[in-house]
C-alpha cells in the first residue's frame, strides 16, 4: 500500500510542476493582456494547484509524518483542531473545497466568454449547488467510512459535470462557427479540454468507489484521473495560451 | 456563443458608408458601399424588391432596407438566414432608433456623427472569438 502511494506521490509531484508551468505561462498572459478574464483563468489553475498540492501532502502524510491515527482508522481521533485539519487533508477534502472554488469560477469564465449574461435560476442553482459542496467537503466528514467520501468525490464530479459539459457544448459550437484554422484549433482544444476535466473526478469518483467495494485503491482510475488532468492541462494549453490571434 | 454577424454596413441612398465595423479589412469601405448601393439599385430595378442576400464562397452577406438606409452584413453561409435577418434587424431598429428619418434627412455628410453607434451594437459584434482575442490570443 505504502508503495503505490509513494507511486502516486512521484505521480502528482510531476503534475505539479506541469501545473506550476502552465500557471507560470498564464500569469505571464496576464501581465501582457491585463484583461479580467485572464485574471479569472489564472485564478482557476492557480485553485487547481492548490488542489492538487493539498492532494501530495495527503501522500507525504501518510508516508513520512509517522503519525499513526492518519493510516491506522483504529486509533481514535484525538479530536484536536490539528488532526481535524490533516485528518481532512489526507481525506482531499481539503483539495474538494479548492476545486469547487476552481469550478464556480469556471462558471463565472464561460458565462462572461459565451453568453450575453447570467441566466438567474442556473446561477442560483450553481452557487447553491457550491456553497453545498463547499460544506460537505469540510463539515460532513467521518473517519475511514467511504462511502462519505464516495459521495463527496460525487458532488465534485456533477459540478464539474454541471459547469463543463455547456462549456463543451459552447466550445464545440464555436469551433464549428468559427472559420480561421487558429481558432478552429482553439476552440477544439477547449472543447476536449473540457471533456478532460469532466473525467478528472468520475475517474476518481470510480475508484473510491472500487474501494467502497474492497479495492486497495490506487487503482487504474486512479492513474487515468491524473493522466487526464495532464491531458487537459495540455489541452487548456492549446486553447487559451498557444493561440496568437494574429496568426 | 460566436456572434451571428461578422461584418457590417451602414449605406446611405447615394452609397455613402455611414459606418462600417469589418474584422478583416480588404476592401475600401466606401468602394464597397458604392457597390453594394448600385447592386441593390439594380435588382429593385429588375424584381421591386431589392437583393436580400447573396452569397460569396462560405459567407452570405444580407442585406436589409430601411428609411432609404441599406444595412450589409456578412456572416458564415453555416448559420440560419432566418438567425442573421433577426441579428440584423436588432441592429437596423437601433440605428433607426438612434438616427430617426428627421436627422439624416438634414445629414450634411459628415460620416463621424455615426461613430458612436459601435458603443450602442458592441454586443452584436463583438463575439465569443473578440473576448478571447482581448483576453487570451
Amino acid at each position: 500500500m505504502s508503495d503505490l502511494t509513494f507511486i502516486g506521490m512521484v505521480f502528482e509531484s510531476i503534475i505539479i510542476i506541469i501545473a506550476a508551468i502552465v500557471l507560470v505561462l498564464i500569469l505571464m498572459k496576464y501581465f501582457q493582456k491585463k484583461h479580467r478574464l485572464t485574471l479569472y483563468l489564472f485564478l482557476i489553475f492557480l485553485l487547481y494547484m492548490i488542489a492538487i498540492i493539498f492532494s501530495w501532502i495527503s501522500k507525504i502524510l501518510v508516508l513520512y509524518s509517522g503519525v499513526e491515527y492518519i493510516y491506522n482508522t483504529t486509533l481514535a481521533d484525538p479530536g484536536t483542531l490539528q488532526s481535524w485539519i490533516v485528518l481532512r487533508i489526507t481525506d482531499f477534502r481539503f483539495s474538494f473545497f479548492f476545486l469547487t472554488i476552481a469550478i464556480f469560477i469556471s462558471y463565472v469564465l464561460k458565462v462572461n466568454v459565451f453568453e450575453k449574461g447570467y441566466n438567474r435560476v442556473h446561477k442560483i442553482i450553481v452557487i447553491i449547488y457550491g456553497i453545498i459542496t463547499l460544506a460537505f467537503s469540510l463539515l460532513i466528514y467521518e473517519r475511514g467510512n467511504t462511502l462519505v467520501d464516495a459521495f463527496a468525490f460525487l458532488l465534485i464530479f456533477l459540478f464539474m459535470a454541471m459547469i463543463y459539459v455547456p462549456f463543451f457544448t459552447s466550445s464545440y459550437k464555436s469551433f464549428t462557427l468559427a472559420e480561421a484554422k487558429t481558432f478552429k484549433n482553439a476552440f477544439i482544444s477547449l472543447a476536449l479540454m473540457s471533456i478532460f476535466y469532466i473525467l478528472v473526478p468520475f475517474n476518481f469518483l470510480i475508484d473510491r468507489l472500487l474501494i467502497l467495494f474492497g479495492g486497495p485503491g490506487f487503482s487504474l482510475f486512479y492513474f487515468l484521473a491524473w493522466i487526464f488532468v495532464l491531458m487537459g492541462m495540455i489541452a487548456s494549453y492549446f486553447g487559451y495560451i498557444r493561440p496568437k490571434a494574429s496568426e | 456563443m460566436v456572434k451571428v454577424l461578422q461584418d457590417l454596413y451602414i449605406i446611405s441612398e447615394g452609397g455613402i458608408v455611414l459606418y462600417h465595423r469589418v474584422f478583416d479589412e480588404k476592401l475600401d469601405d466606401q468602394l464597397f458601399g458604392g457597390l453594394m448601393s448600385a447592386l441593390n439599385s439594380f435588382a429593385e430595378e429588375l424584381t421591386n424588391e431589392g437583393l436580400s442576400n447573396f452569397e460569396l464562397q462560405d459567407k452570405r452577406y444580407t442585406l436589409i432596407r430601411k428609411n432609404d438606409i441599406l444595412f450589409v452584413a456578412s456572416s458564415s453561409n453555416k448559420i440560419k438566414a432566418k438567425k442573421v435577418i433577426e441579428e440584423l434587424q436588432l441592429i437596423v431598429n437601433h440605428f433607426i432608433d438612434l438616427y430617426p428619418k428627421e436627422i439624416l434627412e438634414t445629414w450634411e455628410g459628415d460620416v463621424a456623427i455615426f461613430l458612436d453607434f459601435e458603443k450602442e451594437i458592441e454586443d452584436s459584434l463583438e463575439g465569443t472569438i473578440q473576448k478571447f482575442q482581448k483576453a487570451f490570443w
